[in-house]
């Protein structure tokens, strides 16, 4: 009876000032998260950007809800099939890509999916783009390790940057194979920091792995 | 058993306090329901997306005044203040496209823009550079779009019936004054500047923005690169001379220098030249070029270039064409700009620079001597204010100063005058873009001029329209008033001239659909107070006057089709009709650079299996007009027509793991003669005829060859 006062105590202290503060913010944060993991077409995505969008449009010094917000349009574009539409959902993720670097410009994960949506822009226009935007998300991917060389996120992309290459321009499987080698080690290895801290791209990497690598696993 | 009946009463308090709703429908202005919009009360948590009805229900246990916004991407956002009571709200929500949405009307009278940023654009850098035909040198590749003449002998852009000194280039909105190499007659020039130091070109061949000043006919428009993405040192070896370059990269800085050398003569050595070249051309040349960001979007600057050439031909003499003078041809030149651009807030850009431009030619025609100095500079700053996201309200001024200066010795020296002048031009514009809706825009400006030197000031209203009639297409007008200071030479030896003045009418219709352009346009120009004079170089003021006039009208003609994989081509086709009456015209009639019709089809095949991307550029151009002394009728003979094919194919590899280009291209590949006209004797020979000759491209065909390497 006492543990269950305690209890009791604890909850209508955390519901009273907490309540509109952190353990909401975690609770729906980690909810929408689980939500996100299971977003396959461009309705899901669009109603989780729009959750996060009103996060972070709350919670003005979190970078996670403006991280996923941004993530939420950067996988519209990727399902989406007109050029056009793929460029302003990259445009819209920018934006919040924008405010999570100016809460937090360190941190390594928010520089990833910088390079991410370089990636987006390059594939509307391979030609136009490639040259430019694949330096971009080079470099960006080169802040991403200097803040956390153990994210495994930048050697996975690094990888995908060097398997769309041409190999004229130094890409191509053989090429990227060792980076896709690398993020597998890394994301075995990888304990997230944080129970919101992004966790996609390991299983897209092993498949990469199988498919240009000829990887046993 | 208590525990649980404590936790169900405060779910159910959460629950009671929790019973507002507010809920409606989101539709567009045609009253379809919106899918996916996010509807919520500003800082807070409580909010809804709507469903496929375009349906909202929010619950909230907010109380008071809140704002309800709605955003969705595409569209502008809404906000609403509400005073939330007990009752429930409903609130139907009708949202507006955003002006700055995919498919909302741009103003595209006269202007073809080449960007990789903006979607609503026709062209890409790249194309410039992989032009077949156009050897990376942007008015060649310029030169392939409506509304340009081809003329082989000058190299430079002649638009819609305008002299190539009616096209003015600007960089980063400063006016550049010699954007062409200097060259001997009858040498097509090349411009000046790289098309890698780009990343936008806006060409205008008519009715730009009162932004631009002292250009009749047309605004070449060029963006520098901001700050490159790494450091990188790229070498280039071509069958014409060698360069060097290496840019370093900090954090928020980059410098770039660069070193070019060029000669001709190993060339000219290998292929026959038409020309009796006694030093074939050569020279070096140095870039600079500096970025810094100042802050999110503050950004610094600074380019600079200097170089000098030489060169020295046997060329046929002015008063007698069988006679042949050595012409020899030194020049120096520098042009350095420093431009500054940022954000005040959200709503208030300013953009400032400064500008200097050297160039020195030395002539010596058969041992009499020509000096040519030009000396300007130019001040300019300018401000966009934000008003809304439908209005915008630009101004700004600039001071362009202007020194020239021409010194004649002859061989003996028994003539040695100097001629020069300075003017300062001041010069002030405001103009309003409107996009009052996402099917309609209108543009309106006022720029005004005054130059000191001749005393004289100019008003130059201009307005744009364009109209959306469909999901694709859309109608454009332009009407515009253009002044430009009578030409230097002219400035030698008088000041008693007025700005000559053009009025253009633009009519436009613009269809994309699944990766095709379509475009027409029509176009009246009305030239008047064209400068007229007796013979140029008489120093007799009153030999020069602003009588001369002229009109120009035409139909220009774009498709071009980008659908395929790998496969881009485009054709432009246009029709002109113009006459004018100015400089030493004996009457009015079609200018020499003129063809009525004038054809270029260009084609660009990328091939993966073997990395390289193979060009063809065809021209076609009716037959120009040349002087015939022997004709009564004033330049009524025509040359016959012009037709170039050129090839180029360029092949992406490695080289010691450095990534590497190997360029090669032929001009008029299958030799076809060429000619651009005729030049006669001033007078006739004891047999009563003129003596002429044909002036014609330096060899049948131009090879090029180039290895360009990125270390």
């Amino acid at each position: 009876m006492r543990k269950a006062l305690l209890l009791i105590t604890m909850m209508a202290f955390m519901a009273g000032s907490f309540a509109q503060d952190e353990s909401e913010y975690m609770m729906v944060m980690v909810k929408q998260k689980k939500s996100f993991k299971m977003a396959r077409n461009a309705n899901d995505f669009q109603n989780l950007a729009n959750s996060f969008e009103r996060i972070a449009n709350a919670e003005s010094d979190q970078w996670h809800p403006l991280y996923y917000a941004a993530l939420c349009y950067v996988n519209m574009s990727f399902v989406n099939n007109d050029n056009g539409k793929k460029d302003e959902y990259l445009d819209k993720a920018q934006t919040y890509i924008d405010k999570a670097l100016i809460i937090y410009p360190d941190e390594s994960e928010i520089h990833v999916l910088q390079a991410l949506l370089y990636q987006g822009k390059i594939q509307i226009d391979p030609a136009g783009r490639g040259m430019t935007y694949s330096m971009k998300a080079n470099e960006s991917l080169g802040k991403a390790k200097e803040y956390n060389v153990e994210n495994p996120r930048v050697y996975y992309l690094l990888g995908m940057n060097v398997l769309h290459t041409p190999e004229a321009f130094g890409g191509g499987p053989a090429k990227a194979c060792p980076l896709f080698n690398t993020a597998h080690e890394k994301f075995r290895a990888h304990k997230p920091e944080h129970v919101l801290s992004p966790t996609w791209g390991g299983e897209r990497n092993q498949t990469l792995l199988t498919n240009n690598c000829g990887s046993k696993e | 058993m208590k525990f649980y009946l404590i936790l169900i009463f405060i779910a159910l308090f959460q629950f009671l306090s929790a019973q507002v709703e507010i809920s409606g429908k989101v539709t567009d202005r045609k009253g379809e329901p919106l899918v996916g919009v996010n509807i919520y009360f500003d800082g807070t948590y409580d909010g809804a997306t709507s469903d496929v009805e375009g349906d909202f229900k929010i619950l909230t246990s907010l109380t008071g005044k809140q704002v309800l916004i709605a955003s969705f991407v595409g569209y502008k956002t809404y906000k609403q203040e509400f005073d939330i009571k007990k009752t429930n709200i409903v609130n139907d929500i009708e949202l507006k496209e955003s002006s700055s949405s995919l498919g909302a009307v741009v103003i595209t009278a006269g202007s073809f823009e080449a960007s990789d940023e903006k979607k609503a654009v026709i062209f890409k850098p790249l194309d410039i550079v992989t032009t077949a035909g156009g050897l990376a040198d942007i008015p060649s590749a310029i030169n392939t779009l409506p509304g340009t003449q081809t003329v082989g002998e000058e190299g430079k852009l002649f638009v819609r019936g305008g002299d190539s000194y009616e096209t003015q280039t600007f960089i980063d909105g400063m006016i550049v004054d010699n954007p062409y190499e200097s060259t001997m007659p009858d040498i097509p020039s090349r411009g000046r500047f790289s098309p890698f130091l780009f990343k936008g070109t806006i060409f205008s061949s008519g009715g730009y923005s009162a932004e631009y000043g002292q250009a009749l006919s047309s605004a070449l428009i060029l963006q520098t690169n901001d700050l490159p993405t790494e450091s990188v040192t790229s070498l280039s070896f071509m069958s014409v001379g060698a360069g060097a370059a290496h840019t370093k990269k900090w954090d928020k800085t980059s410098l770039a220098l660069s070193a070019d050398y060029f000669n001709l003569g190993p060339y000219f050595a290998l292929i026959n030249q038409e020309f009796d070249w006694k030093e074939s051309p050569n020279g070096i040349g140095s870039t600079l070029t500096f970025r810094q960001k100042t802050d999110k979007d503050g950004m610094i600057k600074v380019y600079g270039q200097a170089g000098s050439g030489k060169s020295k031909l046997k060329y046929p003499g002015y008063y007698d064409v069988s006679s042949t003078n050595t012409v020899e041809l030194k020049d120096d030149n520098a042009y350095i700009n420093a431009t500054y651009r940022d954000m005040h807030g959200e709503k208030l850009i300013s953009n400032g620079g400064i500008s200097f431009t050297y160039n020195a030619d030395n002539f010596n025609v058969a041992g009499d001597k020509v000096k040519e100095n030009t000396m300007n500079s130019q001040l300019r700053y300018n401000m966009t204010y934000l008003l809304s996201d439908d209005i915008q309200i630009k101004f700004g001024g600039d001071l362009w100063t202007r020194n020239y200066s021409q010194g004649y010795k002859n061989q003996d020296l028994t003539v040695d005058v100097k001629s020069e002048f300075s003017d300062n031009i001041v010069s002030a514009f405001a103009e309003s873009e409107w996009k009052v809706s996402k099917h309609f825009a209108v543009r309106a400006g006022l720029r005004s001029e005054h130059s000191g030197y001749i005393n004289r000031s100019s008003l130059a209203p201009r307005v744009s329209l364009a109209y959306k009639t469909g999901d694709n297409s859309q109608v454009s007008f332009a009407y515009g008033n253009f002044y430009q200071s009578p030409q230097k030479n002219y400035l030698l030896f008088t000041d008693n001239l007025n700005f000559e003045s053009a009025k253009h009418f633009m009519l436009n219709y613009q269809l994309v659909k699944n990766k095709r352009t379509f475009r027409i346009e029509a176009y009246y120009k009305d030239y008047d107070r064209l400068v007229k004079y007796d013979s140029l170089y008489k120093p007799d003021p009153a030999s020069y006057n602003n009588n001369g006039t002229g009109y120009a009208r035409g139909i220009d003609l774009f498709w071009r089709d980008n659908s395929m994989n790998n496969i881009d081509y485009w054709i432009s086709y246009s029709y002109i009709d113009t006459e004018r009456n100015y400089q030493d015209f004996l009457s009015t009639a079609t200018p020499i650079f003129v063809s009525d019709h004038n054809l270029s089809v260009v084609y660009k095949h990328f091939i993966p299996k073997i990395a390289s991307q193979v060009g063809l550029t065809y021209k076609f151009a009716s037959g120009r007009p040349y002087y015939n002394p022997e004709n009564p009728e004033y330049l009524a003979d025509r040359t016959k027509t012009y037709n170039d094919l050129s090839f180029n194919i360029s092949y992406l590899t490695s080289l010691w793991d450095n990534f590497t280009i190997v360029y090669f291209s032929v001009g008029n590949i299958l030799g076809l003669e060429q000619t651009f006209g005729y030049r006669y004797s001033l007078n006739p020979d004891s047999s009563g005829n003129y003596e002429s000759y044909e002036i014609k491209p330096g060899a049948k065909r131009f090879v090029f060859l180039g290895v360009f390497i990125s270390i």
